[in-house]
């Protein structure tokens, strides 16, 4: 009998904690079934083949970039994008995460949040949310801001010559 | 029987060749008195084999009325009331255990009276029936706990498996290549909001040092 109440009480003290690892895995899935938004998810598997593909790559500084990240999520629609924003920054929780800074873009609200200190973040959230899109990313792993705001031409050539691949093989 | 088949009879007993009837035709010939004086040499081995075997229900004998004396003490454990039953359910027993045997005959038949009717049980008695709730409750206890656990694994699951059957759009890059596209197509979005934000920041340092030159 009492072997049972302990079993209970261990159960009862282990469902919070397996809540809160998921605070932002929540969040997401909380969307996910909103047929308005479109979810990219990579995962700690292919970003371990994404950093063997860059390995052999002459650019360095993309190798750099992209070898210490171990998961991305992006959560993204153009329905009542303002909506969702501020519902984003409502849900997400604040004692986890730090606001590092808060933008305005053209009429787009931008917010980085962040986990771990200095320059070099364990986990990086980007809401964004203006008159045409809400996103929401959420980097898993390190990354150095610093040189990513460095990177900032070549990243969107790159960015956007994969893209235009993609495209034309769709 | 002649001498000299009981000599090749011998002959073949000291390789260890001969056949159980050839052994018998040695010990019949051996009990006999009138023995060849060359073949009495080989007489002790086989008379006292023949001792040898009339020894033996001697000594359990011996053994079964020490065990008997145990069993009226009441002092036998199971495996010793077990050889009694055994003895005593055989043909030939002592002719000194003879009285006891009906007891110990009668023992083993008990042993084998089966229940033929179906058992009913009468459910008087109340610390048994108290057990029954308990196990009762144990069950649904139990049925409780794995139902309650087995619906939060199962939530769990469906939290963190479940997104590729979600009704959002869901894209999942299977190649590198593919993945490695998405990446930078998102780090330059970081990159280009970080960089505005910078910038944000520089001009709202400057608007204050303006400010702050323009108040001197």
């Amino acid at each position: 009998m009492r072997s049972i109440t302990t079993v209970f009480a261990l159960l009862i003290a282990i469902l919070p904690c397996s809540a809160q690892t998921n605070a932002i895995d929540r969040f997401f899935s909380a969307y996910e079934n909103n047929e308005n938004f479109t979810v990219v998810y990579v995962s700690p598997k292919m970003f371990e083949m994404v950093a063997k593909v860059t390995n052999d790559s002459k650019n360095s500084d993309i190798k750099e970039l992209v070898k210490d990240i171990k998961g991305l999520k992006i959560l993204s629609t153009n329905k009542d994008p303002l909506k969702y924003y501020a519902e984003a920054s409502k849900k997400i929780p604040l004692g986890e995460y730090e606001v590092l800074m808060t933008v305005k873009d053209k009429g787009d609200n931008v917010k980085f949040l962040t986990k771990g200190n200095g320059d070099v973040v364990d986990e990086l959230l980007l809401l964004v949310g203006g008159a045409d899109d809400f996103v929401l990313m959420s980097f898993v792993g390190k990354l150095d801001l610093n040189k990513i705001s460095k990177l900032a031409n070549k990243l969107d050539i790159q960015g956007s010559e994969h893209l235009d691949k993609l495209k034309d093989k769709k | 029987m002649d001498t000299q088949y009981i000599e090749i009879l011998l002959e073949k007993f000291w390789n260890a060749e001969t056949t159980e009837q050839e052994e018998q035709h040695l010990k019949i010939y051996f009990q006999q008195p009138n023995i060849d004086p060359v073949l009495a040499y080989a007489k002790p081995f086989f008379v006292v084999m023949e001792e040898d075997q009339s020894c033996v229900p001697d000594f359990t004998e011996s053994i079964v009325s020490r065990l008997v004396e145990k069993y009226f003490a009441a002092e036998t454990n199971l495996e010793e009331e077990a050889i009694l039953k055994s003895y005593f359910g055989q043909e030939n027993v002592a002719p000194g255990l003879q009285a006891n045997s009906a007891i110990f005959r009668s023992l083993n038949m008990m042993g084998n009276v089966a229940y033929s009717k179906p058992l009913k049980i009468q459910k008087t008695d109340s610390k048994k029936v108290s057990i029954i709730h308990l196990n009762w409750f144990k069950v649904a206890a139990a049925a409780v706990f794995f139902g309650v656990g087995g619906y939060f694994v199962l939530q769990q699951s469906t939290q963190t498996e479940m997104p590729p059957i979600a009704k959002a759009r869901y894209i999942e890059p299977d190649n590198p290549e593919e993945a490695l596209e998405y990446t930078l197509k998102a780090l330059a979005m970081v990159s280009r909001k970080y960089k505005k934000g910078e910038a944000q920041l520089l001009e709202g340092m400057k608007t204050i040092n303006n400010a702050k030159g323009a108040g001197n």
